[in-house]
Order: structure tokens, then sequence, then C-alpha cells
């Protein structure tokens, strides 16, 4: 899996060195294009390098290594699923900072969040709203910086 | 000089300064003796705030808390067997077992008073070395600058990542990011798409703050939190200063480990992880009972200590004369000292020298300050180590967006930390360099600009001066040693018997 996973950031680089080159091809004058252009061109060769180590590796072995299997006990279901519970937290978040802003997204963030992860009702209120304070104390009083209010509630 | 060395003490003894610097190095030690935490996290969440400060306290706070982050670090590495930062791993060898054996105190004690001292001389070789540095680096023109930063590219793609491929692609990807919007020198808008929020690039806060902040918090939730067991530490002062005075019964291998870490320090790219690990298997070899480290040896704990903190002197010489990270921190600091209007490099030290001092000085005086806590306060900031990671992670997400809109008020930096946020956790994972395309990114529309004037005032032949003829064999040097090594067997031979 994490060979694969490898892999799969090799092509990532060299699918945007590609897109890089395409693309500086198309700049106005060539002392735009030059150095976009050199940059996509290395970019490109050391990913397929890079993706070439991978697929050689893989072929090669034909079997999933004992390295691979050790990592995919390790690394495997869990940490992907943990991967993906997290990230569909911090996007939860933002997309609440989005819609209602700081002042609403912060103690509802920090209050589901710490009671999913099974804190204390009482522990989890008292922390969101903390944050809340900290936030609005340093932020808005100290740096004297508006924070965003959300697309439903705010001016913007 | 003798102008600015004053200049720089008296900025540094300003009651408001001490009073950040206090603030920064009780900051640090939290930071350092919590597991999982690192100082890059504490130092990405403190550039939104930096932004609006007065110059000389934006930078000072930023270089006391880097500097006693390694000596928090060592705390719970010797109490719990948990580093607070990487390079601490090494003290543990030796500082743990020696907390087992009822030496807990003595072992704290000669690890702080090792990196406290440790990180006090080398600032006195840095502040030595910069008279004779200075003629040398004002000889830099652009041709120079731009092999430098190609040079500093390569040295810390390389060494950071361990792999040449990986090092560089990181590397370029950084170069790439910088090629967003406006193109200074024809007024072409590049990779920008007619989006006005792409018109002036990718800007640094969100990129370090999805790099290092946002990544780190995702590998810490994906990887599990560590539970850690509170012990109570039976500390006496008395047992403390033993452990201090063991520092000077070992005086010659401790200064030995400072003045190798203030070596690494000024190479290029090469962490403290390194250093340390270094300074441990010399303190072995010299030692007449090489059998006993692992079992805990006091030696064991002051080299590694010294070493860490020793090398801070010499990574930040080199970020700020030559403009090129001394390490994977100092690309923060460097980002830090762009965001706050001061090109590293040769015009820092001729446009800002007492300023350059102040922040060397400052790293004596946090490394003095933060040994003093530490001595004193060592078991009540391990207390600190069994702190729920959960209330910090939900703080530190928080303060991340905060943060980013605070100095961008663009919503839309919310997507582009999510997104460097995973491309980082990526890079982690697979073993991309992330300061390698900070480096990338801080310096590319300089690295271009170099490039253009030399080629403007030198025609493209403009490398074949000395300086960048010789900088270029160093990274063919570096390049192709490994394949070398393959190549000819016996250089490998030759380089193992060394």
């Amino acid at each position: 899996m994490k060979a694969k996973g490898r892999l799969l950031v090799a092509l990532f680089f060299l699918i945007l060195g590609i897109y890089g080159l395409i693309q500086s091809l198309a700049f106005e004058y060539w002392e735009s294009v030059a150095m976009p252009l050199i940059v996509s061109g290395v970019i490109i060769v050391m990913a397929t390098v890079e993706a070439g180590k991978e697929i050689y590796g893989l072929g090669k072995k034909g079997t999933p290594s004992a390295d691979l299997k050790s990592l995919i006990k390790i690394t495997g279901t869990a940490e992907l699923r943990r991967f993906a519970l997290i990230t569909v937290w911090v996007t939860a978040f933002i997309l609440f900072i989005y819609l209602f802003g700081f002042r609403i997204a912060i103690p509802v963030y920090a209050f589901f969040y710490l009671k999913w992860r099974g804190k204390h009702l009482l522990f989890a209120a008292f922390f969101a709203l903390a944050m809340l304070g900290f936030v609005y104390g340093v932020f808005e009083l100290g740096l004297k910086a508006s924070l965003f209010q959300g697309i439903v509630f705010g001016d913007r | 000089m003798l102008e600015a060395y004053a200049s720089a003490l008296e900025t540094l003894f300003q009651p408001i300064n001490l009073a950040v610097l206090l603030a920064a190095v009780i900051f640090g030690l939290i930071v350092g003796v919590i597991p999982g935490i690192s100082g890059l996290i504490a130092l990405s969440l403190l550039l939104p705030f930096i932004f609006n400060m007065p110059l000389e306290i934006a930078l000072i706070l930023i270089i006391a808390l880097h500097a006693v982050v390694f000596t928090g670090g060592s705390i719970s590495a010797i109490l719990l067997n948990l580093p607070g930062t990487a390079p601490n791993a090494a003290t543990s060898l030796d500082g743990y077992p020696m907390s087992q054996r009822g030496e807990g105190a003595r072992a704290i004690g000669a690890s702080v008073t090792s990196s406290m001292f440790g990180g006090v001389i080398p600032v006195f070789f840095a502040l030595a070395m910069i008279p004779a540095i200075m003629p040398m680096i004002m000889a830099f023109g652009q041709p120079e600058m731009a092999a430098l930063v190609l040079l500093g590219l390569s040295f810390l793609g390389i060494l950071s990542s361990g792999s040449f491929t990986k090092g560089i692609l990181s590397g370029m990807l950084g170069l790439m990011i910088s090629f967003i919007g406006y193109h200074s020198i024809t007024g072409v808008h590049r990779f920008s798409y007619g989006t006005a929020f792409l018109f002036d690039g990718i800007e640094i806060i969100p990129l370090v703050l999805g790099l290092f902040g946002l990544s780190e918090l995702l590998y810490l939730f994906m990887k599990g939190q560590p539970t850690i067991a509170l012990k109570t530490v039976d500390a006496r002062l008395t047992d403390v200063f033993e452990g201090a005075k063991d520092v000077w019964r070992h005086k010659w291998l401790w200064f030995r480990s400072s003045v190798i870490g203030y070596i690494i320090g000024v190479i290029p790219g090469i962490g403290a992880e390194v250093a340390t690990w270094i300074c441990y298997g010399q303190a072995k070899q010299t030692s007449k009972y090489p059998e006993k480290f692992g079992t805990g040896v006091v030696e064991g704990v002051i080299a590694p200590e010294a070493a860490n903190n020793g090398k801070e002197a010499g990574s930040l010489l080199t970020t700020m004369a030559l403009g090129i990270p001394g390490s994977t921190v100092m690309v923060i600091i460097l980002a830090a000292l762009l965001m706050v209007g001061i090109t590293p490099g040769p015009t820092m030290m001729d446009e800002h020298l007492p300023l350059a001092l102040t922040l060397l000085l400052g790293i004596a005086l946090a490394n003095i300050v933060g040994g003093i806590i530490c001595l004193f306060a060592a078991p009540y900031l391990a207390r600190i180590a069994s702190v729920n990671l959960d209330f910090i992670s939900t703080g530190v997400l928080i303060l991340i967006f905060a943060g980013v809109f605070t100095v961008t008020l663009a919503p839309l930096n919310f997507l582009v930390v999510l997104c460097f946020g995973l491309l980082g956790l990526a890079m982690k994972l697979y073993g991309y360099s992330r300061p390698a395309l900070i480096l990338g990114f801080v310096l590319g529309a300089s690295f271009e600009n170099y490039i253009w004037l030399s080629v403007k005032i030198y025609g493209p032949l403009f490398f074949f001066r000395p300086i960048p003829m010789v900088l270029l064999a160093i990274i063919f040097l570096m390049v192709g040693f490994p394949y070398l090594r393959k190549a000819f067997p016996r250089l490998q031979g030759r380089s193992m018997r060394a």
C-alpha cells in the first residue's frame, strides 16, 4: 500500500510537470516562459525516475515484500480510517467557518469534536467557550483584526 | 563593527524585548516538552502574529522560542522516554535509564546545563566569524547569488529527504508554486487563470501553516496519539546541581560536542538529529567505557544535548549571511525574515547587521534563561507532557485558520491551507522534503530575478565566474558522489575506512 502511495505521489508530480510544461508554453514572453519550462522539465525527468523506481521495484518483487506486508499491518485500514475521519472534521470546520464565521464555528467545532473524542460534556463545553474567548481576545481585541463572519451572517 | 555589537546589546536588553524573550522561552519549553507538538508547528503558528509586530520583537520572539525547544524536549526524553522533539531521541538512550535508576534529576541537571552552555558558546564562535566572512559575502553579485540559491536547494533537498530525486522534486514544486501570479520582469500573469485571488500568487502564511501546521496535526491523528502515564518526579535541587557538576567533570566532551554541533549547523541542510547522533557516537568512541553507553551514563546525555543547542547559532549564521537555511526550522525563520521585509543574505549583513547580531545574542540569552527555568522547574514542566493532545490539536487547528484569515483576509485561503495540509501529509508519509518545497517557494522569485539580471549584465554564460563555478562544482560533486561510489567501489571502501 505504501509502495502504491509512493507511486501515486510520483505520478502526481509527473502530471503536474506535464501540465506546467504545456501551460508555460502559452505564456507571452520568453523571459516568462523559460523558468517554468525548465522547472517543469526537471519535474518530469525526476518524477519519471521516481515512478520508474517504484514500478521496477514492484514488478521485480511480484508479490508484496515483507516490508510492504508489515507496513500494511501497521498503517493499514485503521490509519486510513483515522485519516478519513480527521479530514472530514477539518473540512466540516472550514465549511462551518465559511458559512457562519469563526464566532459560531469555533465553539461548535471544539465542543462536538471533543465530545466525539470522548471528553466529558462539561470539559468540552468549557474548552469550547474558553477557545472562543481566547481567539476573540487575541485576534479581535489584541491584534485589532476582524475575524471572518461567514456568508450567512456577514456583510460580504 | 563595535557600534553594531553595542546597538545589538542595547536592543536585546530593552525591557519589552526581554519580556518577549522570557515569554517566548516559556512557550518554547512547553512546546518542547510535549511529544508530538514540534517546534515547527509552534513557529508556523507564530507567523500570523508577527505580521504586524515591530521588527525586533517579532524576530526575538521566533528565535527565543526556537532556541529552547530542544532543551524542553530533553526533559520528557529523560523522564518519560518520549523525546519531545526528534533530536532528543539520542538523549533518551542514557537519560531514561538514569531516570529509572532514580537519577532523573541528575540527568536533567546534566542535560539542561549542557544545553544551556552548549547553546551559548557557539554564539561567540558565530560572532567572531562575522567580521571574517563579511568581505567574502560582500563580493557576491547576481551570478553568485543565483548559484548559492541553487546550492541551497540541492543541499536541503538531498539532505532533508535522504533521496536526491525526491529532494529535487520537492524544491522544484516549490519553485513552480512561486511562479504563480504576476511576473515582475514581463508583467505576465502565470498560472493564475484570470482569478484575482491568484494574481499576487500563493501567500506564504497559508502555505507554511498548511504544509507544517495542518499536516502535522493530520499525521498526529492518523498515527494515533500516545497515552502518557504521568509519573511523579522526586527531583531534589542538590541532584539537579550534581548533574550540572557532571558537565564540568566532562567539560572537554561538552566543548567538543558544542563545536561539532556548531560546525554541523553552519553546513546547510543537516538537521539537529544528525548532530546529536554524531556527538553521541563520538562520546561513545572516546569513552573509557563505551560498553556502558545505553545503560545510563551521563556522557550520553551531555554530548547530544550540547550538540543540538550548539548547532542553532551556526544554522542562523548561514541563514542570515547566505540566505540559505541551515536547517528545517531555519526555513521558517527565513520565511519570517522575508515576511517582515528583510531579505537574508549579504544585504541583511550589510544593512541590518545590528539586527543579525541581536538575533545571535538572543539565542545565547534565551538559552541562559531557558536553562535557569529548567534547572528549577523541570519536574513541573514534565507534567505538561501528559496534557491530552486532543485539547492541544483542537486549539492548534482553530489558531491555524484564525491566523490565516487575520493575515490574508481571504476565505479562499482556507482551501489553500487544506490542500497544502494534505500535500504536506503525503510528502511526510512518502519521504518528500517539505522544507525544500518551502525553500523553493521563498527563494523562487529572487532566484528567477538573479538569473535574469545575471543574463542581462553578464550574458548567458554568467556562471563562468570563479565563485559560481566553485558552487556549481560542489553541487555536481554532491549529486554525483553516490553514483561515483557505486561505479567505483574502491571509493566506498575508503570512505568506510575513514
